[in-house]
């Protein structure tokens, strides 16, 4: 299957006074049409920049970015790809419907122009402040006016930076549904979040990015398949068998091939007071945390 | 490189601006400034008027529609859309021009139906006012996409204060000095009320240097946005 987007051995680099920082290095990805992956990470992981690399908005200091059909960095490709970018700047003055005709004027003209505004207003979920000043939005609403912008049009593909972020709970249930139903239709989605519990019910896949580098990649329900044993205790643990964590209730660890009885066993024979055991699947959040730790070794 | 309805995206954001903001306030008080001036002159000067009129509009204009922070701030997301720096830079350049023209027609109609100059006349005034306005906007559009409207507001008081001076008139005003030679190759190479004056009387040298900075001004303004 061809990728909707292909990003190959991207390296982007930032002058800092006289040093060379590297935001990201060497990063490959591709993106299927119709899958939503997770890109996360920490702050400063190169998220933004490796979005902003995919959409054209910076120059790459090496490396190339695929769109079937079109060349890079040409209007073709921006056609194809759209970008919400974190924090937005639309033009001032205009209205909600008003920014989206503006940049609907930019992919097609006549009265399809019109289909194009509407669709985009009702993928945002904007109706209700369609005829608002853009400016005067509130951080949730402006956000979905971001997805709007970048959902216009016949775009294939929508990198989204934080899109998810500054929405209330039934906003952003309303735009997760949105993705997934986009998602559906064949767009392809690359979405950057800290939200890690949205990401765990979009992405099909995810990517853990750490120092500009992808340091966990994998199907969504591979990474979240994993076991893990929590083990409660009745007191502070002098000794942690090997394999387990101290979590604040007491230790746990990850069960892999293993068994829950060797485990407990092992926890018995280093005289732990175990009050209540529980298996769990690992949450994202515990994927992403290992991940940057092993990137950070 | 240069796509018509990217253009007219640009172009008619200008309208909005004229209606919500107070660009629109300001051009009237301008149109009305200067044809208060224009007519009390004790010599009617139309094509004068006309470039004065037209320049410090094309100013006010590029200042309301793309030199404000949020204006520049937003080129970014639209340049994620197929669109091309050039469309861009010459859509808002259009709109201001369009928009500087207003109060230049305004404002020569008035002194003209005052002074009871001839249609003529004034039509060949507004053409030169418009080229002026023109050559103001490409520059005023290069300086605020690179250094904001400090730029604009840099420009509109050289336009109205210094650019009626030639830079002959300056030397013969102050002969030694680094800063009146500073102005002497200002008043040369940038839009000037002095060398515009002209362009009714269809001076060749005036509509070159127009028409140069129509080109190299948009040019400039498109180069900077591509390496924003």
């Amino acid at each position: 299957m061809t990728p909707a987007l292909s990003v190959e051995k991207i390296v982007k680099e930032y002058r800092a006074g006289r040093h060379a920082v590297r935001a990201l290095d060497g990063v490959s990805l591709a993106l299927l049409a119709g899958e939503i992956v997770g890109l996360v990470g920490a702050n400063g992981a190169g998220k933004t920049t490796l979005l902003s690399v995919a959409a054209g908005r910076l120059a790459a200091t090496s490396g190339t970015i695929g769109v079937p059909g079109a060349a890079p960095g040409s209007a073709g490709s921006r056609r194809v790809v759209g970008f919400a970018p974190d924090g937005a700047v639309f033009p001032p003055t205009l209205t909600v419907r008003e920014v989206l005709d503006y940049y609907a004027r930019l992919h097609v003209s006549g009265p399809r122009r019109a289909a194009l505004v509407a669709r985009a207003l009702e993928i945002g979920g904007l109706a209700e402040v369609a005829d608002r000043r853009a400016a005067a939005l509130s951080r949730g609403f402006s956000q979905r006016l971001s997805l709007a912008q970048a959902a216009i049009g016949a775009r294939r593909v929508l990198l989204l930076d934080e899109s998810l972020s500054g929405l209330d709970p039934v906003a952003r249930r309303a735009v997760c549904d949105r993705l997934a139903a986009l998602a559906a239709s064949g767009v392809a989605i690359l979405l950057s979040s800290h939200d890690l519990a949205a990401v765990e019910r979009l992405a099909q896949r995810v990517i853990v990015l750490h120092r500009g580098r992808i340091v966990r990649e994998g199907p969504t329900t591979a990474l979240l398949g994993e076991r893990v044993l929590e083990l409660v205790l009745d007191g502070p643990a002098d000794r942690v068998p090997p394999g387990f964590r101290v979590t604040p209730f007491g230790v746990e660890t990850d069960l892999g091939q293993g068994t829950v009885e060797a485990a407990l066993a092992l926890a018995r024979a280093h005289r732990l007071a175990v009050r209540a055991s529980r298996v769990r699947l690992r949450s994202l959040e515990d994927v992403v945390l290992d991940a940057l730790e092993d990137g950070a070794r | 490189m240069l796509s018509r309805s990217a253009v007219a995206a640009e172009w008619r954001l200008a309208r909005a601006r004229l209606i919500r903001s107070r660009l629109g306030l300001w051009l009237a008080l301008l149109a009305a400034g200067l044809a208060e001036l224009g007519a009390r002159a004790a010599v009617p000067d139309p094509a004068g008027l006309a470039a004065r009129s037209g320049m410090m509009a094309a100013v006010l204009a590029v200042a309301f529609t793309a030199g404000s922070d949020a204006d520049r701030a937003a080129l970014p997301l639209t340049l994620t859309h197929p669109t091309t720096p050039l469309s861009l830079a010459l859509g808002r350049w259009l709109g201001a021009v369009t928009v500087a023209a207003l109060p230049m027609l305004a404002a020569t109609t008035a002194v003209g139906i005052a002074r009871s100059l001839s249609p003529l006349a004034l039509l060949a005034a507004n053409a030169g006012g418009l080229a002026a306005a023109g050559a103001a906007a490409a520059c005023a559009l290069a300086l605020v996409w690179v250094g904001g409207n400090a730029g604009a507001g840099f420009l509109f008081l050289y336009i109205g204060v210094l650019s009626g001076l030639s830079p002959v008139g300056v030397r013969y005003l102050a002969p030694h000095g680094a800063l009146p030679r500073a102005a002497e190759w200002m008043l040369a190479l940038l839009p000037a009320l002095w060398r515009y004056r002209v362009l009714a009387a269809g001076s060749a040298v005036a509509w070159l240097h127009a028409g140069l900075w129509i080109t190299g001004g948009i040019a400039l303004a498109a180069w900077r946005v591509s390496r924003r």
